[in-house]
């Protein structure tokens, strides 16, 4: 008898369960502006997805620091009004408030700190839960378009994307028009050299780009020749690997470079002096190629990953190649970066984000 | 210290009555609990950063309901209830319920108050399966599509099976229960960081959500889904709470003689709380230490009798993952702490306590 | 009107445990099932209690197959009563003695129930522990408890697997007079495994010696002690006396010099 109650009680609940799905939809009047085709425009995001857009965003959250110096070059960054913690951290020049943080990372978004900045349009890179942010947001009707900053590989397509969001072709345009003009530099001055053999640490000790990276792209492109090019673990398209301390001794890299996490914040010096030092005391390395011609160099990702590496490129090529690059001033072009694009007003110097330390 | 000393489990019949209550008000306390576990709840659903009061709360949900007009200036904080706090809050409970549910089965069965689906490895295990399932889908199959929830079922079967296999050939105590459960959240756990070799970072990050629990991805899908298995497993275990008495209280050999069909009981009540743990892992990923501390804070308060139990363990349940999870997006507001993490700095000092005062008894 | 064994065998794995054995104990007997250690007498209660299953063989009481019976009708004729070991969860006394019910209520139990339960617990003198931990109870307690648990469960046939070798003489003493009175009121047939071959003698109808799977003696336990067989048995030079008390074993080798 009991046990048939039971029964009864399990039917009713699941019943009930499974009509509460069913929410009485009451009078909207206009809320989503979807029905607004003034201006209206229509983009497709990194993720192959095709958005459609009010108009030229007024008001913008975007998530990830490589995507807020896009919006900030492109001219748009007195539009964004919501970032993350990282982008906080790395950008002091932006000037964040902590109550323009809607995440600490790229996965745990507070929607409701979203939706209180009343963006127009919600950007996040590949790598951060895009699909989730879609379903979240959808129904306050702010759309969220994928766009990443970080991957050199799609450089020129998320920068025209920034610019169509943001309705700043121009400011686009001279955005990579700048990149070109560097790669073009480069590509002109190492034709016909040597290339180097290089290697490429990036913020943890022996993790390295392999190809498919970033990293290894510019060491190609600035004539060096990646110790560990030969490797592909064809996963990530990030493609960065922890490789064995005995194999780097046998590649004995003729140039070293370690650049650590971007900051914008000026790093001190007893910062490169630290790493350097850990640097050179690694057991065997007083004997690589690198480390006895004192060609080992410390980064700030800051810098030599500004603009899609495309600075770090510069710079590597002028430290594989210098006679070929005797006439030209990477801190020139760093400057520009700084000063011209980010618009900082105090740029501390270059030697402030990347020192020799060989 | 005298030599003569008696050890208290000599104490003579006619020692004084015991400090413990006798349980005698157990279906007033279910009562206060279900009333608290609403209020609670409710309470919750009004605090997170944007401003929602009670008065909000109770209109938007009655609107909801009941259909009317939506003002205007009414449309953001309604949308912002209904459609992001409300799910949270009940997905949160749900999940949480469910898991202690499974919790206090599995406790049950094994006669063992240290093993819940977290630290027998099944919760890892479904993870890792829900995780293969988008990697191998190519990120195409979200959170909660029914393939991922097979691969994480089927992982999670699979995996309770030899655990619990092994447990029962070789005659295991609870402690090497308990190591072969870390061995296998270990192994699970590096089977899925070994994922990301593999994965491209737009699958990475839909496989990194798994690896710890969150209910921000939360929406009416999610809460239908998950409340619909912990509400129709609260009734089917409650059948069997006579049989689950018996284990849990004589043992398989005595259970068996009081007319109790011990493997088969066994067999389907394992499967039962296999299939909560792993259809909360594929919506929420692994949360750990519910299925431990719900059971045991339920059974502080009402006592081991599983008829009750198993109610009070859904309400505790729910109501720690929902508490954590408010704790999680209200402490460092407006940042999101993820409520795996919240729940492991309760769950884990009352885990280390259970084994510290952890009876003779359990062997 | 009696419960029977029938070439009943049994073994774990390759290694044979029972080897065919038959036994006749009239209800409300009281029978000891006595033999050294694996001969088979705890495998014996167990096969009856279906707490383990038989190779070969039948277990009926009353004419009345108790193998073949749902689990539950089983449950409701026979109760066995396992040595107390520890328990992984708190209980009450009287929550540990209502699991007796099992067999025979439904989710809740009714004032029926509770009162079969209350009388149990009297009858084993635990009237003041009723709202005890079991975590608190002595052995000896805690065996009583589950002595009042089989009484809670009104069974028929009553099995008890060796329930005094944990205890104190007072409480061996005290089990042994309380399901010696079980069968005496009631008319509830008891088949008990135990060591003590002076004990069984003393308060048992009947004498079934076990060895090697097989029964070598059975009967009163004046005509079924008999010196040379249970040296044999035991391995041990034993000598039986009948006297006034009863019938008397001891080991030849303490005998005064």
């Amino acid at each position: 008898m009991a046990r048939a109650l039971s029964l009864a009680a399990a039917i009713t609940v699941v019943s009930t369960a499974s009509a509460c799905g069913t929410v009485v939809t009451e009078d909207g009047a206009k809320d989503t502006g979807s029905g607004t085709s003034e201006g209206a425009i229509t983009v497709v995001d990194d993720a192959g997805r095709t958005v459609e857009l009010a108009g030229p965003a007024e008001r913008a959250v975007v998530l990830n620091s490589y995507g807020n110096e896009f919006a900030q070059a492109i001219g748009a960054g007195d539009r964004v009004v919501g970032y993350d913690r990282v982008s906080q951290s790395r950008l002091p020049y932006l000037g964040i408030a902590d109550d323009q943080v809607v995440s600490e990372d790229l996965q745990e978004i507070n929607y409701e700190s979203v939706v209180e900045l009343d963006p127009d349009v919600f950007i996040l890179p590949r790598n951060g839960a895009w699909q989730e942010a879609a379903r979240q947001l959808e129904s306050f009707g702010i759309p969220v378009v994928v766009a990443t900053a970080w991957d050199f590989d799609v450089f020129h397509e998320t920068v025209d994307l920034l610019g169509e969001v943001f309705g700043e072709p121009e400011g686009a345009e001279r955005v990579a028009g700048f990149y070109d003009e560097i790669f073009g530099l480069i590509s002109d001055r190492v034709a016909g050299t040597e290339p180097v053999r290089v290697y490429w640490e990036t913020e943890q000790p022996y993790l390295t780009g392999l190809p498919g990276s970033g990293f290894d792209q510019i060491i190609v492109a600035a004539g060096g020749r990646n110790i560990y090019g030969d490797l592909d673990t064809g996963g990530d398209q990030q493609a960065e690997t922890t490789v064995d301390p005995a194999s780097l001794l046998e590649r004995d890299p003729e140039v070293v470079v370690h650049e650590f996490g971007p900051s914008a914040a000026p790093t001190g010096d007893d910062r490169f002096a630290t790493v350097a030092a850990d640097l050179t005391g690694r057991a065997g390395w007083q004997g690589l190629t690198a480390v006895r011609d004192g060609n080992v160099f410390v980064t700030n990702g800051w810098a030599t990953s500004g603009l899609s590496k495309a600075i770090g490129a510069l710079y590597l090529a002028t430290w594989l190649h210098p006679g070929a690059f005797a006439d030209t001033d990477p801190d020139g072009y760093l400057q520009r970066w700084a000063e011209e694009f980010q618009g900082i007003e105090d740029f501390a110097g270059a030697g402030a984000y990347l020192q020799k330390v060989g | 210290m005298t030599l003569t000393q008696t050890p208290p489990r000599e104490a003579a019949p006619d020692a004084p009555p015991p400090a413990r209550p006798a349980w005698r008000g157990r279906p007033a306390v279910l009562w206060a609990g279900t009333v608290l576990a609403v209020l609670v709840t409710g309470w919750c659903v009004t605090a997170g950063t944007a401003d929602a009061g009670p008065a909000d709360v109770w209109q938007a949900v009655r609107l909801a309901v009941f259909g009317g007009v939506l003002r205007e200036d009414f449309a953001q904080t309604y949308s912002i209830i209904i459609n992001l706090r409300l799910p949270r809050v009940l997905l949160a409970f749900a999940a949480g319920a469910a898991l202690s549910l499974a919790g206090v089965v599995m406790q049950g069965l094994l006669r063992n108050p240290l093993v819940s689906p977290f630290t027998l490895g099944v919760s890892p295990a479904a993870a890792f399966g829900a995780a293969l399932a988008i990697l191998l889908t190519g990120g195409s199959a979200g959170s909660g599509s029914w393939l991922v929830i097979g691969s994480a079922l089927g992982t999670a079967l699979a995996v309770s099976a030899v655990v619990l296999g092994l447990a029962s050939a070789k005659a295991m105590s609870a402690a090497t229960l308990l190591l072969l459960g870390i061995a296998l959240t270990q192994l699970f756990e590096a089977m899925t960081a070994a994922l990301q070799f593999v994965a491209d970072e737009n699958t990475l990050q839909a496989i990194v959500r798994w690896t710890f629990g969150s209910v921000n991805d939360a929406g009416w899908q999610d809460v239908t889904v998950v409340g619909a298995f912990a509400l129709a497993a609260l009734p089917l275990l409650l059948w069997y709470s006579r049989d689950l008495n018996a284990i849990a209280f004589a043992g398989d050999d005595a259970a068996k003689s009081l007319g109790v069909n011990v493997t088969a009981v066994r067999v389907g009540l394992i499967v039962v709380s296999v299939v909560l743990a792993a259809v909360v892992v594929s919506f929420c990923g692994v949360i750990g230490f519910v299925g431990l501390v719900g059971p045991h804070i339920a059974r502080l308060a009402i006592g081991a009798d599983h008829r009750y139990l198993l109610p009070f363990s859904f309400l505790t349940g729910g109501l720690l993952l929902v508490i954590a999870d408010t704790v999680g997006r209200t402490v460092l507001a407006p940042s999101v702490i993820p409520v795996g993490i919240v729940v492991a700095f309760i769950g884990a000092p009352v885990f280390i306590n259970l084994i510290l005062t952890r009876r003779g008894a359990a062997q | 009107m009696s419960l029977d064994v029938a070439s009943v065998r049994f073994g774990y794995r390759r290694t044979p445990v029972l080897e065919g054995v038959d036994l006749r104990v009239a209800e409300g007997g009281f029978c000891a099932l006595l033999g050294p250690n694996g001969s088979g007498k705890s495998t014996l209660t167990k096969i009856i209690a279906r707490v383990l299953t038989p190779a070969a063989g039948s277990v009926s009481f009353h004419g009345r197959d108790l193998l073949a019976a749902p689990r539950r009708e089983h449950a409701r004729v026979v109760a066995y009563v396992p040595q107390s070991g520890p328990a992984p969860f708190e209980q009450t006394v009287r929550e540990a003695v209502l699991l007796g019910r099992t067999p025979h209520i439904g989710l809740r139990p009714t004032r029926r129930d509770r009162d079969i339960v209350a009388a149990a617990i009297d009858r084993l003198g635990l009237g003041a522990l009723g709202d005890r931990p079991m975590s608190q109870l002595s052995g000896g307690q805690a065996q009583r408890v589950l002595i009042a648990r089989a009484l809670a469960q009104e069974p028929r046939v009553l099995l008890l697997d060796e329930p005094t070798s944990a205890l104190d003489l007072r409480y061996q003493i005290e089990t042994l007079q309380i399901v010696r009175s079980v069968t005496r009121e009631e008319g509830v047939t008891a088949l008990i495994a135990i060591h003590d071959l002076n004990h069984a003698a003393h308060f048992c109808d009947q004498a079934v010696l076990l060895d090697g799977g097989r029964v070598v003696a059975d009967g009163p336990p004046a005509e079924a002690f008999d010196a040379a067989v249970l040296s044999r048995v035991y391995g041990l030079d034993v000598r039986v006396t009948r006297g006034e008390q009863g019938v008397e074993v001891r080991p030849s080798a303490l005998e005064a010099a």
